[in-house]
């Protein structure tokens, strides 16, 4: 066999190589839901405070625990579209 | 749609217009900035600090300053006295003497807060506060300023200035400006919104909303009040009306003035 063939020959075993490797590593590695996350998330080591900012970001009006009690007009519509800004205690 | 986001009046201030330029929004956030300055009680040289210090005597002020004290006045009326921007002496009192993230500062016992017409005069180009009394701009100039500015910005805009904000004109879709509003987004064209709190600038013992008739901060079963109103400035008051007044009685209240309300 010349050079050029060997070269081939060994281009096609390595692509050959690395696809049946490959399908053998998903094969055996299906998805798995039930799996638990590494780290656990649920872990208290693993919750943290939220860094302090320099510039609070205003919480939105009614995101406390009680619901807010609304009364509107009826000239004033709901929409589902997300909200551009909100008002908020300054 | 533009917008511009920037920090003024101890807080984000939002700005969007249809069809309006850039530069229009640029001019307004300048706006914003120099009324800070104007108006800031933390600042010696401002004018509002200028025009406590000199208490006693006749001081000239600015259209903008002796427009918001006339605001500050008709405040008074329509909330039955119990918006009252001489209750400076009592934030005082309470312990809020400095920019809030500084800290309180030792409380001192609460003085006897006077009806703001009892205070407060004015005639052209000057105003005169009487000795001893103390001005606080607080929500009324947010407020203010919020309608004032929408207006500038043309017929399809929205100003939100630290949460006190009007929704000029229909939006993007005519129909009215998508503005969260206690646990839900309502459409809002041509009217003003605001939310008044004890929970945010508080401290141990203490939180920024000053009862005029105690002096002290106000005791209420509300932690929260938002408010729709024709205007931002009447958002404003309508909604410390109804957390001073109460759970109770703040829906009676409200009913006959405001266009929706959440009590939290």
């Amino acid at each position: 066999m010349d050079r050029a063939t060997v070269l081939r020959a060994g281009a096609a075993l390595v692509a050959t190589a690395a696809f049946v490797g490959s399908g053998s590593y998903v094969v055996a590695h299906p998805k798995n839901d039930a799996a638990p996350l590494q780290p656990p998330a649920g872990s208290p080591l693993t919750l943290r405070s939220p860094a302090p900012s320099a510039t609070p970001t205003p919480a939105r009006t009614g995101s406390a625990t009680a619901p807010p009690r609304i009364t509107v007009a009826p000239g004033v519509r709901p929409t589902e579209l997300p909200g551009i800004t909100f008002t908020h205690v300054s | 749609m533009e917008s511009r986001v920037f920090t003024a009046l101890g807080g984000e201030c939002e700005l969007y217009g249809i069809d309006v330029g850039v530069g229009a929004l640029e001019q307004g956030e300048a706006w914003v900035l120099g009324m800070h300055d104007r108006l800031t009680r933390f600042e010696t040289s401002s004018e509002l600090s200028r025009f406590n210090a000199a208490a006693g005597g006749w001081t000239a002020v600015s259209p903008e300053l002796a427009a918001l004290l006339r605001e500050s006045l008709r405040a008074f009326v329509v909330s039955d006295g119990l918006v009252n921007i001489a209750i400076l002496p009592g934030l005082l009192a309470a312990g809020y003497t400095r920019d809030f993230d500084a800290g309180p500062t030792a409380r001192t016992a609460p003085p006897r807060i006077p009806p703001l017409p009892d205070v407060l005069e004015l005639r052209a180009g000057e105003g005169r506060l009487a000795p001893g009394s103390a001005i606080d701009l607080g929500g009324i100039a947010k407020g203010w300023m919020a309608d004032r500015l929408a207006e500038r910005l043309g017929d399809n805009a929205l100003v939100n200035l630290c949460g006190d904000l009007y929704a000029r004109g229909g939006g993007e879709t005519g129909e009215g400006w998508p503005v969260g509003f206690g646990d839900r987004t309502l459409l809002l064209k041509d009217l003003g919104a605001a939310t008044s709190g004890t929970a945010k600038r508080s401290w141990e013992g203490g939180h920024h909303l000053i009862d005029p008739r105690t002096a002290l901060p106000a005791k209420t079963d509300l932690r929260e009040v938002s408010v729709l109103a024709s205007t931002a400035a009447d958002a404003e008051i309508y909604a410390k009306v109804a957390l001073l007044l109460g759970s109770n009685d703040a829906p009676a209240w409200l009913a006959p003035r405001s266009s929706g309300w959440a009590l939290t």
